[in-house]
């Protein structure tokens, strides 16, 4: 070893001492996560929010930490690989895969477990497969409660940088080889040249207002923050103008069974407390609030929301409720956001078609399974409903029924309801006997069609879509039958 | 030339300080809203972050203008440095007091229309360049009522000088003789920092807008810019419509670093409890209310410094 | 700002001549650039030179007031040409120069006559005695003689712009924007047809 050799060490202790010392500093900092949520996994990926030490980001790319909760369908896994590329490095993902621990190798056998049980360690093994074929390197939690631990272990691991980052999952390069000439290259004859991208320019066509413009054809979700999980929808742009739209299979079509954790579901078969299951539909509408703040860039106040969701159990009802009397009353002032929801996604009668729940009672139509129900009509029930049909009405119509809902908690006391095979939940009526399927989000394409980006957002987040509940309800009735 | 150097610290001073603060106060708000318990991460939250940031990799995309990208941030900056520049922080500071300093900050408040088109069209992604489109929406409709309100100030001073504007508000100052004036001119800061309900362009329904495809340094850069911008034109604010250095008993420097946190609270308060409101209803509201009532604003003014020779 | 050529004669010459030349390089960019953005943004590049050059002429007011009208303008401008051309968003790299013989005269000729009036042209040399009285000279100029001139082309240019937001107004003419309009057909009472519709109406 030379003289110069050992300084050169000695300079390289000091640049990683100091490396060390500005690694503590942002290890302190919140982590930055993205939460991708699959089957079963939305109410965790949510609940993120309410940790100080995690931050959740908009975008993969400023990300640190890629959390993927539930299981990933075989239609999630390609949109959750690109969005673990797209993470900028250092990278790290940490798998929530509830429902035990098993081991891949050694197959689990309930003894006399249910099939919902079965059901559920199948998903797990699954996606444990997923996971030591394509994010061999990730975390794993099983617990919902491990989550803020875990991930700022290996946020704190990456920025000291004690555990390497991720390598990339898929090759990085262009879909197509680059064709233009020079540096950027117009490569071509003419003005605009020929296909530099490898691919054509788009096409044009007309536009609402029977203009010729082009056509920006774009797949959004299955993660898109501001939509619910697994939503896939084609849509084709004209500037930001939502020219035409369409809804994309259901990601967790064949994945999700029946759940004996939901009060509604067992409701269906047999009489639940009306306690319990107004509390779980108070507790949805928060949650939907929760994230339509969330889509508003309302950040502080959405967990706000999200808190009064969470916390809410049968002996804090009347603290919540005045809680949220205070909370609706602000929001209901707010005139920006009036501002910005009045006359945003407006829904005709005409549209209502199969549509029930809130949408429906927002548009004037006083549907609601709860009608025909002895034992609501002796509680005084009577649902609430708003005439305008827009987002600011649906706005109004969950607030106001989250609080209809605390209220029928305090006077329901031991009182039930169901096993008819009917039941009103937080999104619609769900009816064994007549097989139909709620079609909330069949109503989303004409709703985003000519509208703004920014308005088809607000709109598409205004009807409350639960994707893994339309899987749910299309399994169920073909278990019926 | 020391005369120089003492403006550039003093303004280096300010900046870090303003930018600092902004964090701070951001992260306050925040967590006073969400219902979280008040700490002393408030205090250290910001910094942290910039250096996580600095420790992540930049974000590559397809085909960017790279350039551009990368220039974008800067130019914000510069912009947020070159506006604050304009305003003297107090009677003392003797850089800033520019004969024609209102026109200069209107000049450099121009420029951020230009830094964050630059930022969302460079990446060449969808949702950047959605929002860059929607900026330039948003700041042709503010420009006019901004660049009206700075002039009314302006007129019973008879001066372009922000130093003159100060001293002209000697008596009263501009937001009682100019009522329309500061309300209006909140609105265009919160529309030139897109900050609180018109944060259009980085708005979260388009993933982040223009930063959606940013990282690491680039996007330290990009939010420190962007709180220097709204550092400036909080300062203007002060300077303009609350008698900037002017106030009894504290130094002048003091009042003025008072009277811009008062103002700085205002637009970070908003950001916490203001919906995003739509470009569209944005864009039909600066052209039919807050230009007519700019102009109003600017004929009384103008009128009232008449009556006053 | 304290620039000025009565402070540091050699300085101002520095500054001038990088000005000028930037100024030129940047113009010369704009026709080398590959995107409609790129080239309207060199143009603000060449426009900041030029107004560089009018501050250091102590015309304080006109400098700035170019920088500030130019940084919206080449926006508009950029946003006009992407509305124009068949190109997304201006993201695809085109070429931005045709004509090319008429367009290199027309340059050329342009830059040798600008560049002779300023060479040959006999220029007053009058120094000037207080700075901050320029801005108000120009205020008197624009207000006092010329100001039928400036008020005419001024209130024609607010008519336009009335008039033009008046056509693209969410309630234009053809009904309000954001629930999809169509042009009035050309006969009275005929159908209306959009263009690139009869394919749709030959199925149906």
């Amino acid at each position: 070893m030379g003289v110069t050799s050992h300084r050169g060490a000695g300079r390289g202790a000091v640049r990683d001492e100091l490396r060390r010392a500005v690694g503590k500093i942002a290890a302190g900092s919140a982590v930055p996560v993205f939460p991708m949520a699959g089957v079963g996994g939305r109410d965790a990926a949510r609940r993120i929010r309410l940790s100080r030490r995690l931050e959740v980001v908009s975008s993969p790319r400023a990300a640190n930490v890629l959390l993927i909760a539930g299981e990933i369908t075989p239609r999630l896994l390609r949109p959750a690989i690109r969005i673990h590329d797209q993470a900028s490095p250092p990278r790290a993902t940490l798998f929530l895969i509830a429902g035990g621990a098993p081991e891949p190798d050694v197959p689990s056998k309930p003894e006399a477990g249910s099939n919902t049980e079965v059901a559920a360690v199948e998903s797990a093994l699954r996606t444990h497969a997923i996971r030591d074929r394509f994010f061999p390197f990730a975390g794993l939690v099983h617990q919902e409660s491990e989550v803020e631990a875990a991930s700022r272990a290996l946020h704190r691991d990456l920025v000291l940088a004690e555990r390497a980052t991720e390598p990339a999952i898929q090759p990085d390069r262009p879909p197509l080889p680059w064709r233009g000439r020079g540096p950027y290259g117009h490569g071509g004859k003419g003005m605009t040249g020929g296909a530099p991208y490898g691919r054509p320019l788009p096409e044009r066509g007309n536009d609402r207002d029977g203009l010729q413009l082009d056509r920006l054809p774009l797949r959004i979700g299955p993660f898109f923050p501001p939509l619910v999980p697994g939503l896939l929808l084609d849509v084709e742009l004209h500037g930001d103008v939502v020219q035409a739209a369409e809804l994309g299979p259901n990601p967790f079509s064949g994945y999700v069974g029946a759940s004996a954790t939901c009060p509604f579901m067992r409701a269906l078969a047999s009489p639940v407390r009306i306690a319990d299951l107004e509390l779980s539909r108070a507790r949805s509408h928060l949650r939907w609030l929760s994230d339509a703040l969330h889509a508003l860039d309302l950040s502080a106040l959405s967990i706000r929301a999200l808190a009064l969701a969470e916390r809410l159990e049968a002996d804090n009802v009347p603290l919540i409720s005045a809680e949220l009397a205070r909370f609706s009353r602000r929001l209901e002032r707010s005139r920006t956001l009036t501002w910005a929801t009045r006359g945003v996604g407006h829904i005709r009668v005409d549209q209502v078609g199969d549509t029930h729940g809130p949408v429906a009672r927002a548009t004037g139509v006083e549907a609601d399974a709860r009608c025909d129900d002895i034992e609501y009509l002796a509680l005084g029930f009577r649902p609430i409903v708003h005439d305008d049909g827009d987002a600011w009405a649906r706005w109004r119509q969950r607030i106001g029924e989250a609080r209809q809902s605390l209220r029928l908690v305090t006077q329901a006391g031991d009182r039930r309801s169901g096993g008819a095979g009917i039941v009103e939940d937080p999104r619609g009526m769900i009816r064994l006997q007549t097989h139909t399927l709620d079609s909330t989000s069949q109503l989303l394409p004409e709703l985003v069609t000519g509208r703004e980006w920014g308005d088809a957002v607000l709109a598409a987040v205004s009807l409350d879509l639960d994707l893994e509940r339309d899987a749910r309800l299309t399994s169920v009735i073909e278990e019926g039958r | 030339m020391t005369d120089v150097a003492a403006g550039v610290l003093a303004l280096g001073v300010a900046l870090f300080l303003g930018v600092y603060l902004v964090s701070v106060l951001d992260r306050f708000v925040s967590d006073l809203v969400a219902g979280h318990g008040l700490t002393a991460n408030v205090f250290w939250a910001g910094p942290r972050r910039a250096v996580l940031l600095l420790l992540q990799q930049p974000s590559r995309t397809e085909r960017p203008d790279a350039e551009a990208w990368a220039f974008a941030p800067a130019l914000l900056g510069a912009l947020g440095a070159l506006g604050l520049a304009t305003i003297p922080l107090a009677p003392e500071l003797p850089l800033a007091d520019n004969a024609d300093g209102i026109v200069l900050f209107g000049a450099a408040m121009a420029l951020v229309m230009v830094a964050v088109f630059l930022h969302g069209w460079s990446a060449n992604s969808v949702f950047p360049l959605i929002g860059a489109y929607r900026f330039v929406a948003l700041a042709l409709s503010y420009e006019m009522p901004l660049a009206l309100v700075l002039i009314s100030a302006a007129l019973p001073a008879e001066s372009l000088s922000v130093g003159e504007i100060i001293r002209s508000q000697t008596d009263v100052w501009n937001v009682i003789r100019q009522p329309l004036g500061l309300p209006i001119y909140m609105v265009t800061v919160a529309g030139l920092a897109f900050w609180g309900p018109l944060r259009l362009p980085d708005a979260a329904d388009l993933s982040g807008g223009t930063r959606a495809e940013v990282s690491g340094p680039a996007l330290a850069a990009w939010e420190v810019g962007r709180s220097m911008v709204l550092v400036a034109a909080a300062a203007m604010g002060a300077a303009a419509f609350l008698g900037g250095w002017l106030g009894p008993w504290l130094p002048g420097v003091v009042w003025m670093g008072l009277k811009t946190l008062v103002l700085l609270v205002l637009i970070v308060w908003s950001g916490h409890h203001l919906a995003r409101v739509r470009t569209e209803r944005f864009v039909v509201v600066a052209w039919v209310v807050l230009i007519p009532l700019a102009l109003i604003d600017v004929f009384l003014s103008g009128w009232l410094a008449l009556a006053a020779r | 700002m304290t620039i000025g050529t009565d402070h540091a004669p050699l300085f101002a010459d520095v500054l001038f001549w990088m000005l000028a030349v930037g100024s030129v390089l940047a113009g010369w960019r704009v026709f080398r650039a590959d995107s409609m953005v790129r080239a309207a943004y060199w143009l603000l590049a060449s426009f900041a030179g030029t107004a560089g050059i009018l501050l250091l002429l102590h015309a304080r007011f006109l400098g700035l007031i170019l920088l500030l009208m130019m940084a919206g303008e080449m926006t508009i401008m950029a946003a006009f040409m992407v509305m124009f051309m068949m190109n997304p968003a201006g993201l695809n790299p085109m070429n931005m120069v045709h004509q090319h013989r008429t367009a290199i005269i027309a340059g050329v000729g342009a830059f040798l006559g600008l560049a002779a009036v300023g060479v040959f042209g006999e220029f007053p040399a009058r120094p000037l005695l207080d700075a901050s009285q320029v801005t108000a000279d120009l205020g008197v100029e624009l207000l006092g003689d010329s100001m039928m001139v400036f008020e005419t082309a001024g209130v024609a240019l607010l008519a336009t712009m009335i008039g033009s937001i008046a056509l693209a107004a969410h309630r234009g003419r053809f009904g309000p924007a954001d629930e999809g309009s169509e042009p009035p057909a050309l006969v009275p009472e005929a159908e209306t047809v959009r263009p690139g519709d009869s394919r749709d109406e030959e199925q149906s």
